[in-house]
């Protein structure tokens, strides 16, 4: 304790000899983090005056008007700190000292020692800057016990997020995500601008989402965007990053020219029969298919800010341009994107309000058909499996590819590889880039307005209304001159290609009201709040697709060369037409109160009344409340030399409800508890006729989440040592599962509430400071959490719904694997072998009988991320390590290229060299001509180890010192150095070990990127 | 100031108190309550159709095709089929009788769905409208029978005994919940007579067939009753409707130029057919009701065939054979000495892919479905004959497809296997990809001394060349889908549950 107050001595003392003679009415300071970095985006205001704000610029430097006796507060989300203002003028913080975070959620905003909830915040230095379109994939092994994977390297894919386990199985698994006050139907980020972004809050447990009780059952995430501040002057910032994007590496060890015709030629299929040993050995021509058909992307990423502030408004701008090429030919997302945040306020400060309007613009390009095995559209499949010998010089168009594949030659030359049909794969794809247009136009704006008025000083009313609004317009075309359309093609077609636009629009409005009382008396505080919601989104789409296009007018997303309808050509010119339209609501009434004695105990409460649209009216309304206390032992007498900077502990009881029946969609499953007949277009011989269209669920209802939470969070070591550990018990009952209905119904399922799941596990998050000199600061972190997944009941009489290679079964992990014993190669004759289920060795399984329960599920048991921040002088470095372990996928990639049956079709790993033969019996790969082919279906052959440690990011940069920049205009500037997954450890052969699915093949995998950034301030 | 404020907040609380109902009460566009959905004849008869486009046949097909010895390994083969049906793969997991059950009980559902909604439209005695919505009730009636007939055939272990385990037999719409036990076999046959009689009595008079053979008409019920009688071993009766059919001037084995306009949809009239379903490729697309069935692209040798003829069903045409080349593509490769190549050159240098469901109305691999043809209805009789050990008329019956066929007479069998044999053969040639075979290895296969017979070169890459006759899996599982739901109901023999 003593060294402490050593230390803040210092400081002080620091502070009065250095600007004790600047004395003014105008007050400045320096902010800086624990790493002696300057922290811009602090707020600063006067306690006495909170409209009073200002914020840190680049160099942690802020100006603010304050008289003597008042008190200034620092806040930044992490931390507040306060200071009175004496006659000095100059008031710089370390914001390390104290962690004490400001908890942000929609409704409440507390400092950490006294909140009663598990909620963790990722701030702005974590998140701007770096080369994700999505701000999702930045949270990525940040937060403990937030597990997010992507499976795709589409940029802007969305993500998956799932916190503290799957928390459904039917219905939506993800977060709520609420911006500004905002709640979104989807994650679909790719059209917002992260470097907006000033905070990210996950809470996670009851006392922290039950107030969200409508959606808030697998936790929220809370963003906040950057606001300006009150009497500043202009503030522009420019961030630029340009980036280079790259497939990581795969460890199939696809086979060279030379290797598979060797393998065709042993094997008696393929180009290599055709060729002798000699030619074989001096076959040069060898192509990477991965290299023609990915590509290294350039991306630029360039975002202005300005913020400035009068005495009644502050307002931050924002402008964003940012081009992210695929590593796919033809894929790449562009954006454009503004924000304006406003803040105003009364003159008396008695009325305040924010207004927040974002307005972005983005085109996506998109490959199609990924995940599928389409050898003329899917390019990741000639990436994986495309022949060697053949060369991108052998395309040259689409009909010259048809005559090869029909006849065996090429127009212009003999068959030069003296094979055809599916072998022509890569080919196919060459010119599928040419032909296919896959494209997404988004506009999507947000919209809020808050307003908060001071009737007395503790008596608030408040309200906000906010909206989303979002337009996709899609195009695709394939041309008429492709592959695939003259492969298609039939007698009296003339005319090809085919060209679809669609249309939709997805608008929701949230309007909340509410009033707060607020006193303190002695060493009581008291909060208490009352709310009522209401939310309404509808949608609307249409779209044509237009068949046979004249190719000489023709332009993608223009109707000129569209071939009419002619009663003489069938029905090839007809043009196929849709439309929807929807609508959802939700309506809550729900009130908080929070009880705070002397700053050591506190406990608070919410119970909520929600209503769905989704559920007939005797299940409409779901009631959802939590409780939660915390006591902050620090503060006890008993505890003064304990050494404990901070002791807390915390516990949470409560309720929250899902009603998102199937999937995160706000629509699906609108009305399933009605029984609807519809018209069915075509029923028979393209005649409409009347059917039922859906058979209802009157019983539907709220699936409901019970958790229970203890935390405690401690800082020692005169705060060099902070942590916090979280345990739960998370109950799901009423599960939105596929109630199973007997066939006689003409369906084996309809959506229903049956079964309960569990989720348990542990979270921790340490941070450390090895060294906090002036000149060298280290600190290193690391988070990680334990989650365990049962499912409790389900509601028929095995106990279980079995799939192919999954199952839910009671007291197993949802969706565990169940699969037949994979044994190894048979020494004696080169096939596969099994564990039939009393563990004898069989060479035919009979998957009625023989799977068994693996323990094994693609969802991890154990994530996190670990990494260090360093500093010395202005020079900085970063890296942050993200890792899952037991986690299992089907590697469907390598099982592609370990399949015999595809020699002289296919490229095939050189794995294959190795398959058993009568003098390499001991071997993992079976004989090339294994006869009990097909039996490994249902076993667990290619169910692999993905588990991974990878260096999610790495970043090196240099903070140049103010002195530096005097005889600039600028006030600040910062350049670095930035490596996202820049290397994984891996079992997994794979091009990605991450991946948001329990099987792959031929995904599109995530990029490593490298970048430079360029921050200025003037 | 203050006011301003305090008005725009009530604004916010009214618009958020008084629009509570507009937020939670929704009813989307487009919703059909069954109440609102019939009320007149007119609706009856969309209503109808609705329940002829829940009649199956495509999934049948190529279940029948794969699981016996109509297809094998195509040239394109991408692994398709390789783990399950060509290795006779069947249990409550797999997806085929799954699929075959749902399918039918949902054409019975649709059907009783109609049945009742017909109750809320009232018509007057003696009018136009009594006539239709009689009609219509007799087809719906007709086609739930035609439901029950298609599971007892795939589901029940033996059609001919009364006490066998059949299936549900469901008149009525059920509750969702409903758990129902599985009839006997002859209480199923009832239900299934009581509604032909229905049908008989209701349906528009004898004359041409109301709707073409795309409906169900008088003739239709006879060949089913045909049909039923056979399966119940009843063939007495099952050749009494075929005489009635045959006794039609109508219905005909036409010339091989008729018969190939059948599958080809280029007939004015069928007159082999008794009931097709209509298929028509939709809107703006070249491929039809079977594509990436058996090929991807087309039904040519370069149009990716994944599957093709099985070699030991080709060998059973005799050049000249009208069907060779229907069952077969004439675009078709045949290598005279297949059985000499290696399996990887036999894949590709013998290609022989399916030609039954071809390029017809502007579009690729569609085509109706030939439920009943009157070609069925003679084999019947052939039945018949070998059922009492008249073998001369079994070759007669025989030989009357035979001959339409142009391609040679048989001489008649000598003995009761031989005779039985000898239907089953015709009936393969006869019905290929028309989804018999399974039933009639099932009904016919012990009596003839066959089954699944598959070339070596066809079975070579799983050794999967044959079925016994007596193998339990002729019966299908009850679907794992149903025991889940249902968990009363009693498994076929053989099953593990």
């Amino acid at each position: 304790m003593k060294s402490k107050f050593t230390w803040i001595f210092t400081l002080l003392l620091a502070f009065f000899v250095q600007f004790a003679f600047a004395q003014q009415k105008t007050v400045s300071g320096v902010i800086t983090d624990g790493d002696g970095m300057p922290l811009p985006g602090v707020s600063v205001l006067v306690k006495e005056s909170p409209s009073t704000v200002v914020v840190t610029d680049l160099n942690g430097h802020y100006e603010i008007s304050v008289a003597k006796g008042q008190t200034l507060v620092f806040t930044y989300v992490n931390t507040t700190r306060s200071v009175e203002v004496t006659d000095l003028t100059t008031y710089d913080q370390t914001m390390v000292e104290e962690l004490k975070e400001v908890v942000i959620t929609n409704y409440k905003t507390t400092s950490r020692p006294l909140s009663n909830d598990a909620i963790t915040t990722v701030t702005a230095e974590k998140i701007g800057g770096r080369p994700n379109a999505s701000f999702i994939q930045t949270l990525q092994a940040q937060v403990p016990g937030l597990n997010i994977s992507t499976g795709s390297g589409q940029p802007g894919a969305n993500s998956t997020v799932i916190l503290r386990g799957y928390g459904s199985i039917n219905g939506n698994v993800e977060p709520l995500y609420v911006i500004d006050n905002i709640p979104l139907n989807v994650d679909n980020f790719r059209s917002l601008n992260p470097n907006d972004i000033q905070s990210i809050s996950v809470l996670k447990d009851a006392g922290a989402t039950a107030i969200y009780g409508n959606r808030g059952a697998n936790g929220v995430i809370v963003v906040t965007t950057k606001k300006g501040s009150f009497d500043a002057p202009l503030k522009v910032t420019y961030q630029g990053v340009t980036s280079f994007t790259e497939m990581q590496n795969n460890k199939y060890r696809t086979m060279n020219s030379r290797q598979l015709l060797g393998l065709e030629k042993a094997y008696g299929r393929g180009y290599g029969t055709q060729l002798t040993d000699e030619e074989i050995a001096n076959y040069n021509t060898s192509t990477n298919w991965k290299d023609e058909l990915f590509r290294t992307g350039v991306s630029q990423n360039h975002t202005i800010s300005l913020t400035s502030g009068g005495a009644n408004l502050a307002s931050f701008t924002s402008i964003g341009y940012f081009d992210q090429e695929g590593i796919l030919q033809n894929t790449g997302l562009q954006r454009f994107s503004f924000r304006n945040n406003l803040s105003g306020k009364s003159k008396n400060d008695k009325f305040t309000y924010t207004t927040a309007l974002t307005f972005n613009y983005s085109v996506s390009n998109t490959a199609s058909r990924l995940g599928e095995g389409a050898v003329n559209i899917n390019p990741v499949v000639g990436a994986n499996n495309g022949l060697p010998y053949l060369t991108p010089g052998m395309y040259q168009s689409g009909a010259q590819l048809l005559q090869w594949y029909q006849t065996g030659s090429s127009p212009d030359e003999t068959n030069p590889i003296g094979s055809t049909g599916l072998s022509l794969t890569p080919l196919l794809l060459l010119n599928q880039l040419d032909t296919y247009i896959g494209r997404s136009n988004e506009i999507k704006a947000l919209a809020n307005f808050q307003g908060k008025y001071k009737i007395t000083d503790d008596l608030s009313i408040g309200g906000s209304f906010g909206t989303d609004f979002t337009e996709i317009n899609g195009l695709t075309v394939s041309s008429p001159a492709s592959f695939t359309e003259l492969l298609y093609q039939v007698d009296g077609q003339d005319y090809l290609g085919f060209q679809g636009e669609s249309f939709s629009r997805d608008v929701s409005f949230n309007v909340n009201t509410n009033v707060s009382y607020s006193k303190s008396w002695g060493e009581h505080s008291l909060d208490v709040a009352a709310f009522t919601e209401y939310y309404k989104s509808h949608f609307k789409t249409f779209s044509y697709t237009q068949n046979g296009l004249d190719p000489k007018v023709f332009e993608p997303g223009n109707g000129a060369g569209y071939i009419p309808f002619n009663p003489a050509t069938p029905n090839f010119y007809i043009p196929s037409v849709g439309a929807g339209k929807g609508s959802a609501g939700l309506f809550s009434y729900f009130a908080t109160a929070d009880y705070d004695y002397s700053q050591k105990y506190g406990v608070g409460a919410t119970v909520r009344r929600d209503a769905s649209y989704r559920f007939a009216a005797t299940n409409r309304w779901g009631t959802f409340w939590s409780v939660s206390g915390r006591w902050n032992i620090d503060q006890e007498d008993f505890m003064e030399d304990a050494g404990f900077d901070l002791l807390k502990v915390r516990a949470s009881y409560g309720t929250v409800g899902n009603q998102n029946i199937i999937g995160q969609s706000i629509y699906s499953a609108a009305n399933n508890s009605r029984t609807l007949y519809g018209l069915i277009s075509p029923s028979y011989a393209n005649m409409p006729g009347y059917g039922l269209a859906q058979l209802g669920n009157a019983d539907l209802k709220w699936e409901t989440t019970k958790q229970f939470n203890l935390g405690v969070e401690w800082e020692v070591f005169e705060q060099r040592l902070r942590g916090t550990v979280e345990l739960y018990d998370k109950t799901v009952d009423d599960l939105f599962l596929t109630l199973p209905l007997s066939g006689v119904n003409g369906t084996y399922g309809i959506p229903g509430n049956y079964g309960s799941m569990q989720n348990r596990g542990v979270e921790l998050q340490l941070a450390y400071d090895v060294l906090r000199n002036d000149d060298f600061k280290l600190t290193l972190n690391f988070n990680g959490s334990y989650n365990k997944n049962k499912v409790l009941d389900i509601a028929n009489e095995s106990g279980r719904v079995e799939g192919d290679l999954q199952i839910l079964a009671e007291g197993h992990p949802l969706n565990e694997f169940y699969s037949i014993p994979y044994a190894g190669v048979n020494p004696a004759n080169g096939n596969l072998l099994f564990y039939d289920a009393e563990g004898n060795l069989t060479e035919n399984p009979n998957p009625e009988t023989d799977k068994r329960f693996t323990g094994k599920t693609f969802f991890p048991k154990f994530q996190g991320g670990f990494g260090f921040d360093a500093s010395y002088k202005g020079f900085f470095l970063t890296t942050q390590f993200s890792y899952v372990a037991d986690i299992w996928r089907y590697d469907y990639d390598l099982s592609s290229l370990q399949d015999p049956t595809d020699i002289g079709v296919m490229n095939q790993s050189a794995d294959l060299l190795n398959a058993w033969t009568t003098d390499n019996r001991v071997t993992d790969i079976p004989a090339l001509r294994y006869t009990n082919q097909g039996t490994d279906e249902f076993s667990d052959r290619y169910l692999k180890d993905a588990s991974y440690v990878r260096l999610r990011y790495a970043s090196l940069g240099y903070q140049f010192k103010k002195d530096l920049l005097d005889k600039t205009f600028l006030s600040g500037a910062r350049v670095y150095l930035q490596a996202e997954n820049l290397f994984t450890l891996t079992k997994w052969r794979g091009w990605d070990a991450e991946s948001n699915r329990a099987a792959d093949v031929y995904q599109y995998p995530t990029p490593r990127i490298l970048s430079v950034g360029l921050e200025v301030e003037f | 100031m203050k006011n301003k404020f305090r008005i725009l907040y009530f604004v916010l609380a009214s618009l958020a108190f008084t629009s509570c109902e507009d937020a939670i009460d929704i009813t989307q566009p487009s919703e059909l309550s069954p109440e609102d959905t019939y009320e007149n004849v007119a609706d009856l008869e969309l209503g109808l159709i609705g329940v002829y486009g829940a009649v199956p046949g495509e999934s049948d097909i190529y279940f029948t095709s794969l699981f016996t010895d109509e297809a094998s390994i195509g040239a394109n083969n991408g692994g398709q089929g390789t783990g399950g049906d060509l290795a006779f793969l069947l249990n409550n997991n797999t997806g085929d009788p799954a699929t075959i059950w749902v399918s039918y009980y949902s054409l019975i559902n649709a059907a009783n769905r109609l049945i009742v909604g017909a109750d809320f439209v009232e018509v007057e005695a003696g009018s136009d409208d009594e006539a239709d919505k009689n009609d219509i009730l007799a087809q719906a009636h007709a086609l739930r029978a035609y439901g029950h007939l298609k599971l007892m055939s795939y589901f029940c272990p033996d059609m001919a005994d009364d006490s066998a385990l059949g299936v549900i037999a469901i008149d009525f719409v059920p509750e969702s919940t409903a758990q129902l036990p599985r009839a006997t076999a002859g209480e199923v046959w009832a239900l299934v007579l009581s509604d032909l009689d229905f049908a008989t009595a209701n349906i528009t008079p004898i004359g041409q067939p109301a709707g073409g053979l795309n409906y169900i008409n008088q003739y239709t019920l006879l060949a089913m009753r045909a049909r039923i009688a056979a399966f119940r071993e009843q063939y007495a009766q099952a050749k009494e409707y075929v005489d009635q059919l045959d006794a039609i001037p109508q219905f005909i084995l036409p010339a091989s130029a008729a018969y190939l306009g059948m599958f080809l949809d280029t007939n004015s009239i069928n007159s082999e057919a008794i009931w097709q379903l209509e298929r028509i490729p939709a809107a703006g697309t070249t491929t039809g009701n079977f594509y990436q069935y058996w090929a991807s692209v087309n039904n040519t040798v370069s149009g990716s065939p994944f599957f093709e003829v099985g070699r030991d069903l080709f060998n059973q045409y005799l050049p000249g054979d009208v069907r060779r080349f229907l069952v077969v593509d004439e675009s078709a490769i045949v290598a005279p000495n297949y059985s000499e190549l290696s399996y990887s050159d036999y894949l590709v240098q013998d290609v022989l892919p399916v030609g039954k469901y071809k390029l017809t109305e502007g579009a690729n691999l569609n085509g109706d479905l030939q439920l009943f043809r009157f070609s069925e209805m003679v084999l019947i009789r052939a039945e018949y004959y070998a059922s009492v050990n008249d073998y001369a008329n079994v070759a007669a019956q025989v030989n009357l497809v035979r001959t339409a066929r142009a391609t040679t007479t048989l001489a008649a069998p000598t003995t009761s296997e031989g005779a039985w044999g000898m239907v089953l053969d015709e009936r393969r040639r006869e019905f290929a990809f028309e989804g018999h075979r399974y039933i009639d290895i099932k009904r016919l296969g012990v009596k003839a001394g066959k089954s699944v017979s598959r070339d070596p070169q066809d079975c070579s890459f799983n050794n999967a060349c044959t079925l016994p006759n007596t193998d339990y899996r002729w019966t299908m599982p009850i679907p794992f889908e149903e025991s889940v739901a249902n968990p009363g109901i009693v498994q076929n023999p053989g099953y593990s549950n």
